[in-house]
């Protein structure tokens, strides 16, 4: 894998840069004269005794301090309590669950393009039946075996005054672990020099979960820039950001999913 | 770094002021070699890296009563490590390229073949300019995971952002320095 190789280059050219350990001895004692030289001041101060501040004394303000702050903070959770946004109370149509034939779709659909492509394809995205890839074939050999995820991204709008929300943007993401996705998210706009980016990184964390860094930069439906850090429970979305204006509101869901990535539907003996 | 219980211990001694501890020798050479080589990756100037290794622990010997105990020894160390190379980048606000300059002990390990020497000198200088090209933060993250072996949680600790966070800058800056040295890597 070109990581390990870079590792390995890294550590070498470490090594190779490293002074020997006549340059480490002359740089200590060169360190050890100009302590002196400045003076510095000894760990333990001549002071009389009771002018120290002993470790006991700093350990008990210390914890003194650390009640006092937890006592503030409850006092203010009380009259604040936390905004937790459950997507069981949400509308349905804003929340961007991914069905089991979504995933096998799009496990199916990134397996064979990357077939075409090989190591070249670094992601594709799905916006309104509109399909983008990205494909960089200047980049060294990516591990076509690293796991695949699914990332749907959706921004729901509504009126004030009105019940209803609408969909104004869809996306979905298939991509590489940890792989960096840039791509254009409106399907009308295809300049390349458009202002508009959905940036993501997701990265598959040892518990399971999946970390996703988000950059969004709409202009419509609505002007927003958006960066965020989330850590998702595969295949339950969340409410990622919300925004009011003076007419309307706005909310981004984000999903997240892992593919499967067998080349075969097991077969089901009937 | 060494989280050696001696030299935490000798430390904390002197802390709780039971033991005088001055500018020795013995505590600066503990350390010297692994702080240097933190450096040195982050500033890529021999001449700078010793002035900072200097820096940094007059500073940790000046300011260990500020060592609060609750993280460990090397994380504290790590951090006044790269707060001051941080401030040193600022303050220069130049890029740099590694010097060329031979350190006396260094030069007899270099290979005997000059167009192994050449080679070796033209991957080195690839390898400097392409950490250069990265932020100060970026390379710190390949510093901390790669170089110095730490854990991403930790290196996430040392840096005071999320786990997301240090993943996302250590996978940002391995892909720059892949396309970077892309013909190395062949």
């Amino acid at each position: 894998m070109s990581g390990d190789k870079l590792d390995k280059l890294l550590k070498t050219w470490a090594a190779n840069r490293a002074p020997g350990e006549a340059h480490l001895d002359r740089l200590a004692a060169g360190i050890v004269e100009e302590g002196s030289r400045r003076s510095a001041t000894p760990l333990c101060r001549d002071e009389a005794p009771s002018a120290r501040t002993s470790m006991r004394g700093k350990l008990i303000y210390a914890t003194l301090g650390a009640a006092t702050a937890l006592a503030i903070v409850v006092a203010v959770s009380a009259f604040f309590p936390a905004q937790v946004e459950i997507c069981t109370g949400m509308p349905a149509e804003a929340v961007p669950a991914i069905s089991p034939s979504e995933v096998e779709a799009g496990a199916r659909l990134f397996r064979e393009v990357s077939q075409v492509f090989g190591d070249s394809l670094r992601w594709m995205t799905d916006t309104e039946n509109k399909v983008r890839l990205g494909v960089d074939s200047d980049f060294v050999a990516h591990d076509v075996n690293a796991p695949r995820l699914l990332i749907r991204v959706v921004v729901v709008g509504r009126n004030n005054g009105e019940s209803q929300w609408r969909t104004l943007m869809k996306t979905d993401v298939l991509t590489y672990d940890q792989e960096w996705v840039e791509a254009i998210p409106d399907p009308k706009s295809p300049d390349p020099k458009s202002p508009d980016r959905l940036i993501l990184w997701g990265n598959i964390l040892p518990d399971g979960n999946v970390a996703v860094d988000s950059s969004l930069r709409l202009s419509v439906p609505i002007r927003m820039q958006v960066d965020v850090t989330n850590v998702f429970t595969p295949g339950q979305p969340a409410e990622v950001f919300s925004i009011e204006t003076a007419d309307a509101q706005y909310r981004v869901f984000q999903a997240v999913t892992p593919l499967q990535q067998n080349r075969e539907t097991p077969c089901t003996e009937i | 770094m060494s989280d050696s219980p001696q030299c935490e211990d000798y430390l904390i001694a002197a802390l709780a002021g039971s033991v005088e501890v001055p500018v020795d020798d013995a505590l600066v050479r503990r350390h010297v070699g692994d702080i240097r080589a933190m450096i040195y990756p982050m500033v890529l100037n021999d001449a700078d890296a010793d002035d900072l290794t200097q820096e940094v622990l007059l500073r940790v010997v000046r300011g260990i009563d500020r060592f609060r105990g609750e993280a460990q020894f090397s994380t504290w160390l790590y951090r006044i490590t790269l707060n001051t190379v941080r401030n040193f980048l600022s303050r220069q606000n130049r890029r740099q390229v590694a010097s060329d300059e031979a350190l006396d002990d260094r030069a007899d390990r270099r290979a005997d073949l000059p167009e192994e020497l050449a080679m070796a000198g033209e991957l080195d200088g690839a390898i400097a300019s392409a950490l250069q090209s990265l932020s100060p933060t970026l390379r710190a993250a390949i510093v901390l995971t790669t170089l110095q072996g730490l854990g991403v949680r930790e290196a996430a600790r040392i840096e005071e952002c999320s786990t997301a966070t240090m993943y996302w800058r250590v996978h940002k800056a391995r892909k720059l320095l892949e396309r970077d040295l892309a013909r190395h890597l062949k």
